[in-house]
């Protein structure tokens, strides 16, 4: 008979495991505020894509979204919650946990 | 989702993260601007000092340091808005990076008003003497804080160096060639790794 794997991918929160929604909480884990430009150069994403999927994180309560200005020239921050940093350490523990079961 | 596929993601973030806690730091025009700025009014300190400028009564003091404090005002001013425009300007070693000068610039206005009020209290000419020792001690600090905190090691050299000026600009404060010292000092512990952050900086975003 053939052993259950423990690998129990439906374990990983969805919110955060897109490539681009990863990236993205990886990032600010280090840097938070970001410009919504170092941002988008850090992920190479296109403005709307990297839209979409603030949208989903801001969704789910991970990141926050400021409009501001530098100056006379607009300025969009992208904020790590503290609900965001928690998932963002789930998340991780989870992984780890994850490719443990698979070793 | 395969194993492989886990372990790619997990190298993928580790290197966005990577990214943002590597960020280069963003504080090197501030120290080559004090750097230098420090060292052309100590420098000129000194030529009073040294009979190199005229004495004016006493109000060359007044005008070296006066045009000292207009032109770090400026400064600061500029500096502010060119670090708006540099990515990883909330990165967590240039967060302790500004926290970490923020304070050290605190403690310097708080060493220049005492003793400053010393000297017009008591009439002491040489009070003022006593805030270039400890102004070095806090640079040190500082540098060696900073680099810990970012992990830019390099720096710690540059804060030792500083401790060996403070050492020394406490022992002979009161002579005329001190300043002269500080003012060489000024350009090796804050102008020297601010030239080195520079080249490290990354370009504008915007």
């Amino acid at each position: 008979m053939i052993p259950v794997s423990r690998f129990d991918h439906t374990a990983i929160d969805d919110v955060i495991h897109g490539r681009l929604r990863l990236g993205i909480m990886a990032y600010l884990s280090t840097v938070s505020p970001a410009p919504f430009v170092e941002l988008k150069a850090k992920v190479n994403a296109t403005d709307g894509n990297l839209s979409t999927h603030l949208t989903k994180l801001e969704e789910a309560g991970y990141v926050r979204i400021e409009k501001t200005f530098a100056g006379k020239k607009p300025l969009t921050l992208v904020h790590l919650t503290k609900s965001g940093r928690d998932a963002w350490i789930d998340y991780l523990n989870r992984l780890q946990a994850l490719i443990s079961a698979a070793e | 989702m395969t194993r492989e596929e886990l372990l790619q993601d997990v190298a993928y973030a580790r290197a966005l993260a990577e990214e943002g806690r590597q960020a280069p730091l963003l504080g090197g025009s501030y120290l080559m601007f004090w750097g230098v700025l420090n060292a052309a009014a100590f420098i000129a300190h000194w030529s009073i000092l040294t009979g190199y400028l005229p004495y004016l009564g006493g109000m060359i003091f007044a005008i070296v340091w006066g045009g000292y404090g207009l032109i770090a005002a400026l400064g600061m001013f500029a500096l502010r808005a060119r670090a708006c425009t540099k990515p990883g300007g909330n990165a967590v070693g240039t967060r302790a990076e500004r926290a970490a000068w923020g304070g050290a610039g605190l403690a310097l206005v708080a060493i220049v008003a005492g003793s400053l009020a010393r000297m017009f209290m008591t009439q002491d000419p040489t009070a003022p003497n006593a805030i270039f020792g400890a102004a070095y001690a806090i640079y040190g600090a500082t540098l060696f804080g900073v680099a810990t905190l970012s992990g830019q090691t390099w720096m710690r050299g540059f804060a030792w160096l500083a401790f060996g000026v403070a050492l020394t600009l406490c022992l002979f404060a009161n002579d005329d060639w001190a300043y002269l010292y500080a003012a060489i000092g000024s350009l090796l512990v804050l102008a020297w790794p601010g030239a080195l952050l520079l080249k490290r900086e990354p370009a504008a975003i915007v």
